[in-house]
């Protein structure tokens, strides 16, 4: 149950192991918490030709047991049954930190630190998914509980420490996963459908069979590019670094999207036909 | 219990390949039993082909195409078990009987000759068996190969390209040369030297001399395949373009030898010892192939307008002046391997003074040539390659003669490291520490190591297989020619 990265994850474990599975979902598509509706029908499409089942707007009413000792399925909240033999959690990560109430650092959701990663005992560092930052970027959570978001502060600290100061800097969001066998990456800020304002443009591509897809994302009136979602196609990071940085506009995205290219060699490159498809769409 | 290890039909096509081997080695019984050879041959051959393609239909075709390795670690094949061990064992005493008893094949071999005779027009030896099982397992494991890895272009125009160049270039072009022209050696045109080290031997420049304007032509093309084709094509492409396109060694380690990638041994110690051993080996052989074509020249100073010290005079200028442009151009970074280097070159040059001093017609170093090359030809070209190269893929991984061993690994090594557009390409900070390219290697890199900090690959070693780039879940790596050689990682 819980359709994010993790769930995904046990699912092809068990998956691979010849076990049959279902994941159970609140959202009424996969992950659509935090991928717009278009990209999170491409990836629940994905599961399911994986023969793996998601079962949406569905939350769990209790767990059902077998002898009191081993669990023998789940209640709906349709109040149907589900049996079976190993229920997987997977909803979401939040920091344990209560055993540091006693200890005085300021703490809210995570421990709470400065652009040096100081708590509020400047002695004491925290980093990685336990680190709530003080001043955060408007646009990204003060506590982002990702590997990438682990490394680079750990880099932070560890220049912070040798050389003296240096601040940690959020920099751009970027994130990959992979879904059974579809890669998944993302640069800059993509929202989901729920909380996508008006002025946030989307534009979608994806081949027939739905293997491939990609959702660029900007601003309607500036034309300002916001950030990117891509499945089954590898871009570069520093492509869009460089676009983020400069804040280019969609159409310097789309002129130049061919440099972003990254799958291996001789695969087909779909950038051309995205442009093409994004340049009809828009004339 | 473990039902999603093998399940029963890859069970059941796995003995079925058992059983056509069975049969191809007791095909020479078959005259006792009235029944054919080639009848018993053919469909010995027929049987491994039908287990192979029906054990890859079983593996792959329930499955969407995709990185698919599951339950490698848990299989005794894969992962040193008592399989692995008996597969080993047989593989070795194939190898051993194949080169020191190989009349005890001579049944088996007799039923090759009506393939034998269809080519060449001549009865089978042992080697042309040995050149057509190794053949077909390219072949057939190559579909296997390209069944597992259909989704990508990449690995796919690779293993064609591997196939082809095993059957065309390897196998039938010299048996239909040997049909043309029966003083031709046999001639691999897509080998080279150093791997071909007989190339320079003196029966075999005679046989070419003799087999004339063919002959010379393939003995030029023999010399500038090493000194032009293969440099240009490096530096362009990286060592890949021999390694893992067109090699016939790294063709069957690509294709039959793809279950037992992981068994390659990643750590800093096994670097070590490759760099040494295949270093070592590289100035034998130089040494060896100079000498035996010193004393070659020796023996006849009547036919070649070559002298002997003139020739040794030209091969250390030779390479004093490839030495020294390499330290010209690339001095800035060369400090790491130049110790390395120094001592290749050391050896060498000291060989060849040596060599020029101590050398009389039939000794080189008061060694006699000729057993130098024989040792050489023994201990490197039979066992090395052969036996321990093959027959210890499900112990020691299926590269181990590529890295351990390989002299034109070696040249094309030195040459993708110090100028070559290759390089792997890391996608900025996108690694994620798992550790599945390292794992694949089959050269035993530590690619995450490089990933993790965000740097190119650039390795001697990498024969740019592209399985890395493959089995990575987050698409960080990316094999390329890049614009800008200099680069360094
Ligand atoms: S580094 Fe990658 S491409 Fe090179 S040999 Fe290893 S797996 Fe193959
Ligand atoms: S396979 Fe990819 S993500 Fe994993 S360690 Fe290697 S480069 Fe990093």
């Amino acid at each position: 149950m819980g359709g994010g990265l993790i769930g995904v994850e046990l699912a092809e474990m068990l998956h691979s192991r010849k076990i049959d599975v279902k994941i159970l979902i609140r959202e009424p598509l996969f992950w659509s918490s935090v991928l717009p509706d278009t990209d999170a029908l491409l990836v629940q499409n994905h599961l399911e030709s994986r023969g793996v089942e998601v079962i949406s707007n569905t939350e769990i009413k209790g767990f059902l047991t077998h002898d009191e000792t081993r669990v023998s399925g789940v209640e709906l909240s349709d109040n149907s049954r589900l049996e079976a033999q190993f229920v997987g959690v997977s909803i979401g990560v939040e920091p344990n930190i209560s055993f540091l109430t006693e200890s005085g650092l300021e703490t809210n959701q995570g421990i709470l630190v400065n652009k040096h990663l100081q708590t509020s005992d400047e002695s004491i560092f925290a980093i990685g998914d336990c680190a709530e930052l003080r001043q955060s970027d408007p646009k990204r959570r003060a506590l982002e509980a990702v590997w990438y978001v682990a490394r680079k502060m750990a880099d932070a600290l560890s220049e912070h420490l040798i050389n003296g100061s240096f601040a940690y800097d959020q920099g751009h969001w970027f994130n990959s996963a992979k879904f059974f066998d579809l890669e998944y990456q993302t640069y800059g800020q993509v929202s989901n459908s729920s909380k996508r304002k008006n002025s946030e443009q989307h534009f979608h591509w994806h081949n027939p069979r739905m293997t491939k897809g990609l959702t660029l994302a900007y601003e309607v009136h500036s034309r300002l590019f916001l950030g990117v979602n891509a499945f089954g196609i590898r871009l570069k990071q520093s492509a869009f670094e460089h676009w983020l940085d400069q804040s280019a506009s969609i159409d310097t995205v789309i002129k130049e999207l061919e440099t972003a290219h990254f799958d291996t060699e001789f695969s087909k490159n779909y950038t051309k036909e995205l442009r093409y498809a994004f340049l009809s769409n828009n004339s | 219990m473990l039902s999603y290890q093998t399940t029963a039909s890859q069970r059941i096509f796995t003995f079925l390949g058992l059983f056509g081997i069975l049969l191809l080695f007791a095909s020479g019984i078959g005259e006792s039993l009235s029944i054919s050879s080639n009848v018993l041959t053919s469909s010995a051959l027929a049987i491994i082909g039908l287990a192979i393609f029906g054990y890859t239909y079983a593996s792959y075709a329930p499955y969407h195409s995709g990185i698919k390795n599951n339950a490698n670690v848990l299989k005794s094949l894969t992962q040193r078990g008592v399989w692995a061990y008996v597969s080993a064992l047989v593989l070795t005493a194939f190898y051993v009987v194949l080169y020191f008893f190989d009349a005890y094949l001579e049944p088996m071999i007799r039923g090759f000759d009506f393939i034998s005779q269809s080519l060449s027009g001549k009865p089978a030896t042992q080697w042309f068996v040995y050149g057509v099982l190794y053949t077909l397992a390219i072949l057939l494991f190559g579909v296997k190969f390209i069944v597992k890895y259909r989704h990508s272009r990449y690995q796919v125009i690779r293993t064609l390209s591997v196939m082809f160049f095993q059957l065309i270039f390897a196998f039938l072009l010299p048996e239909f040369m040997a049909r043309l022209n029966g003083d031709l050696p046999y001639y691999d045109l897509k080998s080279m030297w150093p791997l071909n080290y007989y190339l320079f031997d003196g029966y075999y420049i005679e046989s070419f001399v003799s087999a004339q304007t063919l002959g010379i032509g393939l003995l030029i093309f023999g010399v500038l395949s090493i000194f032009v084709i293969s440099p240009i094509l490096t530096y362009k492409f990286g060592k890949r373009w021999y390694c893992s396109w067109v090699c016939g060694c790294g063709g069957l380690a690509e294709t039959a030898g793809d279950a037992f990638r992981h068994l390659s041994d990643n750590s800093i110690r096994a670097w070590k010892l490759e760099r040494w051993m295949i270093h070592s080996i590289l100035v034998l052989i130089t040494l060896s192939t100079v000498g035996v074509v010193h004393s070659y020249l020796l023996e006849h100073p009547e036919e070649y307008w070559l002298s002997p010290s003139v020739f040794i005079l030209s091969v250390v200028s030779l390479l004093v002046a490839v030495v020294g442009l390499i330290y010209f151009k690339r001095r800035a970074w060369i400090a790491k391997d130049a110790k390395t280097a120094m001592i290749i070159v050391g050896a060498l040059l000291a060989g060849f003074t040596g060599m020029h001093f101590l050398s009389d017609t039939y000794h080189v170093f008061l060694i006699p040539s000729h057993s130098l090359r024989s040792v050489y030809g023994f201990f490197v070209g039979s066992i090395f390659s052969g036996v321990i190269g093959t027959g210890f893929y499900p112990l020691l991984g299926n590269r181990v003669w590529c890295r351990f061993g390989c002299p034109m690994a070696a040249i094309l090594g030195i040459q993708q490291k110090l100028f070559s557009k290759f390089q792997i390409t890391t996608n900025s900070g996108q690694c994620i520490s798992c550790g599945n390219c390292s794992a694949y290697c089959e050269m035993g890199i530590d690619v995450r190591a490089y990933a993790q900090k965000a740097e190119p690959i650039k390795r001697a070693s990498c024969v740019g297989c592209g399985i890395c780039a493959e089995v990575c879940p987050r698409g960080v790596l990316r094999l390329e020619n890049t614009s800008n050689p200099n680069q360094q990682a």
